[in-house]
């Protein structure tokens, strides 16, 4: 039976025009289907019109002259910390079971079966708060599962997990998919786009713009996903090339036998690091060994022992720094502290600069990173891409020496993620050091000068990266 | 609930929560009206023994727990102890004055309140948050819909706290780049707040969406938990019945306070 919309038309009530005119879709049953498309384009809002949420759980105005759904279809969501009611795995489980009124005596058959087919190894009185960011999505795939859908939804399954534990993630949707209709949405498609039967491309007004088998779609429409800014697997082709950079002499930052511990546990021991000007240094290690949290120690945001020095002085808290090592952290919500996205950028810069010439510099910034037309919304008003390019620009502007990010192109399209590297490296060849957490393979041989990794609670210099 | 600390499980886990709370609106209403500080003293022992026995927490956490109890039960204490009225004076110190009587009734209070700490902490220890609002939901009926928001709520607390914690430290790294007036007083106050309230509230509009696709709704269902009264039940209030008769037979046998009304 399958999917099958025809003329659907909807429109959000606050909004202008309408997001959907006219779209029809049809979808085979045990079809696996990747959508893709700018942000904004209406990919989320589709997919839940196809699973029947809008308008039974979303009330959303919509119409469409054919509207055949799924009977039963399930939902995971991309962020894993919303979508789970109860504390404990097993609880959490249950809950879907609940729902489904299964008698409580099958339960735990159940639940241990669904943990058993994604491959999650753990106790089912585990809390879910302790799991990593791959485990919970599995864990929101085996709650799927106990739903006993025919149609699965993803979201964005993988936007918050490293590269490691996203393949290991679509490899456990595949093993689960036979069977099943599949519907997925997703801006990292190296895993999955040859694995599914159809690719379908949406243009930025809520269209359908082209849809073919993933093949085809590469070999034939490649310059439309381009022009939509759309990762594909050969985005890479087109990633910016930078003459190499060479590192000034002077040092900046010190580390001298830093001891970083998490509880009581002791994470890593560095004997000497030196960071120079105008370096570009990536920091790579496995999930947990405390990539995070040596840049915190570093910031002297957490207790450390050891010492670190700024230009041969001791740093013993943030603001000895003086505003020159300055952080983009992973979640850009939590940096804002202003009311507009133009005060954003610009309070950084109003004590440097007179007036007029901050107001013109953090213009140019918000331009340059495609924020120029929502300068005057709110910083947590703006999408989720746009927070993430704020978030990196109120760090630029010239006055930091160091800027520390953390997985900065996380979630961006390819045409603002090349551009923010475009960016960074300028940053570089004005003088700023850059030292950046990143899990992409691609970005880690393409653009650093020097490659730091952390392994068994050290940290090691990458091989033919000694700048 | 705290399962990190206990070291063994007790018959008090079996008790239904419902049965848990309804004695403890019973114990306190009955504190209340018990004004001889020598029956208090006996059942602030009794319970302590009684939390010692049931809870199964390890003992380093007891003794810790008990220390602070104290501690803060005598803190409480203090005013009534140096500015109550009396008769007999013990020991005066510029505006201090500590009487006999001020004294027993500071201790007084602070034996109600110990009690009522050793009998909740019982509680906690023995409790899953869980198995609350399980029994509400079957025993107590309540509505699905508001116990499952309740745990959903209860699970998005730590993460508050996390993103609070953050929110700090980029508060302290950009601070020296800014004009302080953007993160000090009411306007700091305030973004924060913003920031806080804007993601909870995003957050739990998400999940309200993922409940309802997830097949949520307020009718029938089964319970993964299930609550019911058991012969433990009776049991428990029959010992907690016993604790505070025995507590009164033992103040009239050993009487630390040389009066029977602390009023």
């Amino acid at each position: 039976m399958g999917i099958a919309v025809r003329n659907l038309r909807l429109k959000f009530p606050e909004a202008q025009a309408r997001l959907f005119t006219d779209l029809d879709l049809k979808i085979e049953d045990e079809e696996k289907v990747l959508i893709v498309g700018p942000s904004g384009s209406g990919k989320s809002t589709l997919l839940n019109v196809l699973g029947g949420l809008i308008p039974n759980v979303i009330n959303v105005p919509m119409k469409a002259d054919q509207l055949a759904l799924p009977d039963s279809a399930a939902y995971v969501f991309q962020d894993p910390d919303a979508q789970f009611t109860m504390p404990t795995v097993a609880e959490e489980l249950a809950f879907v079971m609940e729902n489904r009124q299964v008698r409580a005596e099958d339960m735990d058959q159940q639940l241990k079966e669904a943990l058993g087919t994604v491959g999650l190894d753990v106790d089912p009185i585990t809390a879910i708060q302790t799991l990593s960011g791959g485990m919970k999505q599995k864990l929101a795939i085996a709650s799927a599962l106990l739903q006993q859908a025919d149609t699965l939804f993803l979201d964005e399954p993988t936007s918050m997990l490293d590269d490691g534990s996203a393949s290991h993630l679509w490899e456990t949707i595949q093993q689960m998919w036979k069977g099943r209709t599949v519907v997925i949405i997703e801006h990292r498609v190296e895993d999955i786009w040859d694995k599914v039967d159809r690719v379908i491309l949406m243009d930025d007004a809520g269209r359908i713009d082209r849809m073919a088998c993933p093949d085809e779609m590469l070999k034939n429409h490649r310059d439309a996903l381009d022009a939509f800014g759309v990762w594909h697997p050969e985005s890479w082709c087109n990633a910016p090339e930078f003459s190499e950079i060479e590192a000034q002499p002077d040092v900046l930052l010190e580390a001298r036998h830093l001891m970083v511990n998490r509880g009581s546990r002791q994470l890593l021991t560095i004997d000497a690091l030196d960071i120079r000007k105008g370096e570009w240094i990536t920091l790579e290690g496995d999930n947990g060994t405390g990539k995070t949290s040596l840049l915190l120690a570093l910031m002297r945001l957490i207790p450390s022992k050891g010492d670190v020095l700024f230009k041969n002085r001791k740093v013993r808290k943030p603001k000895h720094y003086g505003g020159a090592l300055y952080p983009v952290f992973q979640n850009p919500e939590l940096q804002f502290i202003t009311n507009t996205v133009f005060d954003e950028v610009f309070i950084n810069l109003e004590l440097h600069f007179d007036k007029g010439e901050a107001e013109r510099r953090a213009g140019a910034l918000l331009d340059r990173l495609g924020l120029g037309k929502v300068g005057h919304l709110h910083p947590l008003e703006i999408s989720t891409g746009q927070k993430r390019r704020l978030s990196v620009a109120t760090a630029a502007g010239g006055i930091p020496e160091i800027i520390i990010l953390d997985e900065p192109t996380f979630g961006l399209d390819q045409r603002h993620a090349f551009r923010l590297l475009e960016m960074l490296h300028d940053m570089v060849k004005s003088g700023t050091t850059i030292i950046m957490i990143t899990h992409d393979e691609e970005i880690k041989v393409r653009y650093p000068s020097r490659r730091l990794r952390i392994e068994e609670g050290k940290l090691v210099e990458e091989a033919g990266f000694d700048a | 609930m705290l399962e990190a600390i206990r070291h063994y499980s007790t018959p008090a886990d079996q008790v239904n929560p419902l049965t848990k709370i309804l004695i403890a609106v019973g114990l306190f209403l009955t504190v209340i009206f018990i004004h001889d500080p020598n029956h208090l003293f006996h059942l602030s022992i009794l319970m302590l023994i009684l939390l010692a026995l049931l809870s199964g927490v390890k003992i380093r956490y007891l003794a810790l727990f008990t220390v602070t109890i104290l501690f803060f039960g005598m803190i409480s204490s203090l005013y009534m102890i140096f500015y109550g009225e009396g008769t007999t004076t013990l020991l005066r110190f510029g505006i201090v004055h500590i009487t006999e009587e001020s004294a027993v009734r500071g201790l007084h209070i602070m034996m109600r309140g110990v009690v009522l700490s050793f009998f909740g902490a019982l509680i906690v220890f023995t409790t899953r948050l869980t198995d609350v609002f399980y029994s509400m939901m079957q025993q107590g009926r309540l509505k699905p819909k508001f116990a499952y928001a309740f745990m959903a709520a209860i699970r998005m607390v730590p993460i508050i706290a996390g993103e609070y914690m953050t929110l700090r430290r980029a508060r302290k790294v950009r601070r020296p780049l800014i004009h302080r007036k953007y993160i000090s007083g009411y306007k700091g106050f305030s973004t924060t707040i913003i920031t806080l309230l804007s993601q909870s509230i995003r957050r739990a509009y998400r999940l309200g969406i993922a409940m309802e696709s997830k097949g949520f709704d307020d009718g029938a269902r089964t319970y993964y938990h299930r609550t019911s009264f058991s012969v433990l039940d009776i049991i428990f209030i029959i010992v907690i019945i016993l604790t505070v008769i025995s507590a009164s037979e033992l103040g009239q046998w050993y009487s630390p306070f040389p009066t029977r009304d602390a009023r």
